[in-house]
């Protein structure tokens, strides 16, 4: 991999405006890392006709790479939410981030593969094959986008956009060593997005710093007078109350228990303090998110279901019919109790300015035990239970890469905030991000 | 004929796996009729004269 496929998109901007290099420059360095290697890693599904054109459009983002999940809409575009049942759809209209991000100028390289429907967290994906972590293609890239978590990481574009619904952005990018933001529910746009689970969907944005996925979200919030569009700046940890919810964490991984300490350590080093907080409610909060997901997606996929029963996958046909068999009643107690559980979880930023816990329990699993029966409920819960409460809360969270374990697997970082306190969070991980090791397969 | 009724919306071919769903369901739903009532329904009896 050259390291050219790998800036940021602030040192490929800067390189740009000294012409130090083109926009072509970067498309086809990165180009190369693709025709290398997305045969093994199955990032993409569809690669878009060479951006070359699209790269002579001006604007903030003019000459910067950017590949979006194949669940959201690119006009003219196969979109198969990466499913046979989209095999040949394709949308009328460019989603708004879409349209936002192509207007500030960026080029769409391509659409990458995701879990079918982002219905799931390992990107097994029977259809386009499975997503294979960069780091060891041995492993799974975490999902549901994958793809994008692998696009970035290995170089194949300069930034990618997911969606996330139960941690379908920050989990990718924690086993793929790269930064994953889901911003607060609402702040973009879901127009023209294949949904999961309306009430929980978040375009978010994976990239190689947190810089870049601030000026990636800066730019693609619908609400252009919002509050919270502050470009960040990072934030001094004096006296900053990180509070950590040590109860929820464990069955924890020794390395990823190790890294995340570490990085605790690199904070309070720099003034922080890190408070214990007591999570309550864990249990009520991934009931509560599995019944209002499994009941939305359900609403949505009953027409598609009855008529293509057999495209579907063997998980997500599983995932399907247990959303059909929710009753009424139970959807609306499952949105009761998140609106008690919300009142509990904001309470918590009374006694601390932030959260901060590991993305995911484990490290990237093999494909194999991803598809063991045996196995792969309990990875399911490992990839997802620590990002799950932000979505049900519709809170602001981003991971961080925080360190590799002995076999050289990246750890993420997760920092988690109060609704609307984006720029906060992203200000804390601008810091942080500062403090933290290098991790990246060019350092490696 | 029992199962189509109390699984009125669900296609024959997914009926094995919606079935299989319904313990899942039923704890988690108890856990959160749980919350509810220690959460939620004292305060509405009270506020609104709910007995």
């Amino acid at each position: 991999m050259t390291e050219l496929a790998t800036l940021t998109i602030g040192e490929a901007l800067g390189m740009l405006a000294t012409k130090e290099l083109s926009p072509r420059d970067i498309l086809e360095s990165q180009r190369r890392v693709i025709l290398r290697s997305n045969k093994k890693l199955h990032a993409f599904i569809t690669l878009l006709p060479t951006g070359v054109k699209q790269t002579r459009r001006k604007g903030e983002l003019h000459g910067i790479t950017v590949a979006v999940k194949d669940n959201i809409y690119v006009k003219g575009h196969r979109t198969t939410a990466g499913s046979k049942v989209f095999r040949n759809f394709v949308p009328a209209f460019d989603a708004d981030v879409v349209k936002l991000l192509s207007a500030a100028g960026a080029t769409l390289v391509g659409k990458t593969n995701l879990h079918e429907f982002a219905f799931g967290a390992t990107n097994i994906n029977p259809h386009f094959g499975d997503c294979r972590n960069p780091w060891d293609d041995e492993r799974i890239s975490g999902g549901s986008s994958g793809g994008s978590a692998v696009a970035v990481a290995s170089g194949m574009a300069c930034a990618a956009v997911g969606t996330d619904t139960g941690g379908s952005v920050r989990t990718p990018a924690a086993l793929c060593g790269v930064v994953g933001y889901k911003p607060t529910y609402g702040l973009t746009s879901r127009r023209g997005v294949v949904p999961l689970a309306w009430s929980l969907d978040t375009v978010g944005f994976l990239t190689r710093c947190v810089s870049d996925a601030a000026r990636l979200a800066l730019l693609s919030f619908e609400s252009k007078s919002s509050p919270t569009l502050r470009r960040p700046k990072p934030m001094p940890l004096k006296r900053t109350r990180i509070g950590v919810p040590r109860n929820i964490l464990e069955p924890l991984d020794s390395e990823v228990r190790s890294s995340f300490e570490r990085s605790l350590e690199l904070a309070e080093g720099e003034g922080a303090r890190v408070v214990d907080v007591k999570f309550l409610h864990i249990e009520e909060i991934a009931a509560s998110r599995s019944l209002i997901t499994h009941a939305e997606a359900a609403s949505y996929h009953r027409e598609y279901f009855a008529a293509k029963f057999k495209d579907y996958g063997k998980d997500v046909r599983r995932r399907i019919a247990q959303g059909l068999a929710i009753p009424a009643v139970v959807y609306l107690d499952a949105l009761r109790a998140r609106s008690a559980l919300l009142e509990y979880y904001r309470s918590i930023f009374r006694r601390v300015d932030v959260l901060a816990l590991p993305t995911t329990r484990i490290p990237a699993p093999t494909v194999k035990a991803s598809k063991s029966d045996r196995t792969a409920p309990g990875i399911r819960t490992a990839l997802l239970g620590l990002t799950e409460p932000f979505n049900l809360f519709g809170a602001p969270s981003i991971t961080i890469p925080c360190g590799l374990t002995r076999d050289g697997l990246p750890v993420g970082f997760q920092l988690a905030g109060d609704i609307y306190s984006d720029p906060a969070v992203l200000s804390f991980a601008l810091t942080l991000e500062r403090l933290f090791p290098n991790v990246s397969l060019n350092a490696r | 004929m029992k199962r189509r009724e109390t699984l009125p919306i669900v296609p024959e071919c997914a009926l094995p796996d919606a079935l299989a769903s319904l313990e899942t369901i039923r704890s988690q739903d108890k856990l959160l009729r749980r919350l509810i009532n220690a959460e939620l329904e004292p305060l509405q009896a009270f506020g609104q004269g709910k007995p």
